[in-house]
């Protein structure tokens, strides 16, 4: 068995392969080069790895190393990101590793048809990210005691916290209604549009609760009708931050496939 | 093509020739979010269990800002963390069995104790007492701050409630006890933290729905600020 194996990055329709030139200049995943597999009309960027890091065992343990799994994030879009700068493409989640180069080839020849579809769905479109946070309210003041029976400290702390909680719940129903506004607003300019998880605070880096997480695809000739869209949505009560244009990874979901094999490698592991 | 001509990993050489027009959106948390969450999902020959990746993005979404920015904010706090930095587990196993077996502790002694028909907390602090509840004195991390002057604790409960032990985790608790209880993604999140962090699962099997004047228990429910336990204590009122 080879000691190496096929990292896989993106599809593209072979007739926007991307120039040789610009690949070349190109590092890859753990520092490596960048090459194509050409098929069946399409192409595939991949690179060559050494399964001593990418092999199923030191995956495993490499995945729970939050450097490494940056840096080969950041490998692996700033590979997308190139491959896609003019190109309809279809990226591939991180860390797909073949064991060889036929496994990629034959990867196309079975997918091919899928694949060429999808790249039909994004081509002269762009993924834009758009994140909404509430922005931040001045603290409400404590609620008035009630002047209620006599009650013991822990009985008021409840109370407040009772009340605490309304007006908590409240807020998000307004948050919820400003995120859909927005949401709905954008995707009206769109050809498509997902509504993902509001990411965590931890994640987002930010303090302010995130109202919205979509993603848009947009058309190429309809970007700045998009942004102006985005414009008028701006205003008190929110903060509307937009990142892109991506590479469509929110717009190319294919049915997983689960070759006979895949279970018990599952349970496995 | 077939040798490396940028060694160096920082350079990114292909924007060198392109506007960066792309480089210019998304930082670590955005990057992570779509290259392992979304994208095409291909089966390859090395497979990384899905289920893997799953967690691991769940744990990314606790985790990071963009991991620069965090570390010039001062927040490494993953760094210490005995589940992310890995090799720590140990710990994580430790601290859920010591809890297990205090949970069991507690359970014999409140049954003990109320076969004797005597109340077990509303009664002056045990160690004025003697022996029983030493096992309980050390490990809750409730106790660490020892009980004040006798009774007279119980009636202020503002004041244990109000300023929580400190906990082991750098983050803000705030976090966890303030969360609002409508949000979707802490919620399931947190669903699926490792366990041996959480410690409401494991410290409150029992409940102690029959005593609800202990200041102990008040105390520890607060203090995690698990809304579960807040609803039983509204509840309880």
């Amino acid at each position: 068995m080879s000691d190496t194996g096929t990292y896989l990055y993106a599809v593209t329709q072979e007739r926007d392969r991307v120039d040789p030139a610009v690949l070349s200049e190109l590092t890859g995943v753990s520092g490596t080069p960048v090459r194509v597999l050409v098929h069946a009309g399409l192409v595939a960027y991949v690179s060559t790895v050494p399964l001593s890091e990418f092999g199923d065992e030191p995956l495993r343990r490499s995945l729970e190393d939050l450097r490494w799994v940056g840096e080969t994030a950041r490998a692996h879009h700033r590979v997308v990101e190139t491959v896609a700068h003019d190109a309809a493409t279809a990226p591939v989640r991180l860390v797909t590793v073949y064991a060889g180069d036929e496994g990629v080839v034959a990867m196309l020849e079975r997918r091919g048809a899928e694949l060429r579809a999808l790249l039909t769905q994004v081509s002269g479109r762009d993924e834009w990210g758009v994140k909404a946070y509430a922005a931040p309210r001045p603290a409400e003041p404590p609620p008035e005691e009630p002047g209620g029976p006599p009650s013991g400290p822990g009985t008021a702390y409840l109370r407040r916290r009772k009340a605490g909680l309304r007006s908590r719940e409240e807020r998000q129903r307004e948050c919820a209604e400003q995120a859909e506004r927005i949401h709905t607003a954008l995707a009206a300019v769109a050809v498509d549009s997902r509504r993902h998880r509001p990411q965590d605070p931890q994640l987002s880096g930010r303090e302010d609760p995130m109202l919205l997480n979509g993603a848009y695809l947009v058309d190429g000739d309809r970007r700045a009708e998009f942004a102006a869209v985005l414009e008028s949505l701006r205003g008190p009560g929110v903060t509307i931050e937009l990142t892109g244009p991506w590479a469509p990874y929110s717009f190319t979901a294919v049915e997983p496939e689960t070759p006979a094999g895949t279970a018990e490698r599952r349970d496995g592991g | 093509m077939s040798e490396p001509m940028w060694p160096g990993r920082g350079t990114s050489p292909a924007y060198g020739a392109r506007p960066p027009v792309r480089e210019s959106g998304g930082n670590l948390g955005d990057i992570l979010e779509r290259v392992l969450d979304r994208g095409v999902v291909i089966v390859g020959d090395i497979r990384v269990n899905l289920l893997d990746i799953e967690l691991l993005t769940i744990k990314l979404r606790l985790l990071i800002a963009s991991v620069d920015t965090a570390r010039e904010l001062g927040i490494d706090w993953w760094e210490h963390d005995p589940w992310l930095s890995s090799g720590d587990r140990d710990l994580v196993e430790e601290n859920r069995r010591l809890r297990r077996r205090l949970a069991a502790v507690r359970a014999d002694e409140e049954a003990e104790l109320e076969e004797d028909g005597r109340p077990a907390l509303g009664r002056p602090p045990a160690h004025r007492h003697a022996p029983p509840a030493r096992g309980r004195a050390r490990l809750d991390e409730a106790y660490d701050e020892p009980p004040r002057e006798r009774v007279r604790g119980r009636d202020r409960p503002g004041e244990t409630y109000g300023e929580p032990p400190p906990r082991r985790r750098t983050r803000p608790d705030e976090t966890y006890g303030e969360r609002p209880r409508g949000r979707d993604l802490p919620d399931e999140t947190y669903g699926e933290r490792p366990r041996g962090r959480d410690l409401p699962d494991e410290t409150d099997d029992e409940p102690p729905r029959e005593r609800p004047r202990g200041r102990d228990r008040g105390g520890a429910a607060y203090r995690e600020g698990s809304p579960g336990r807040v609803r039983r204590e509204e509840r309880d009122e």
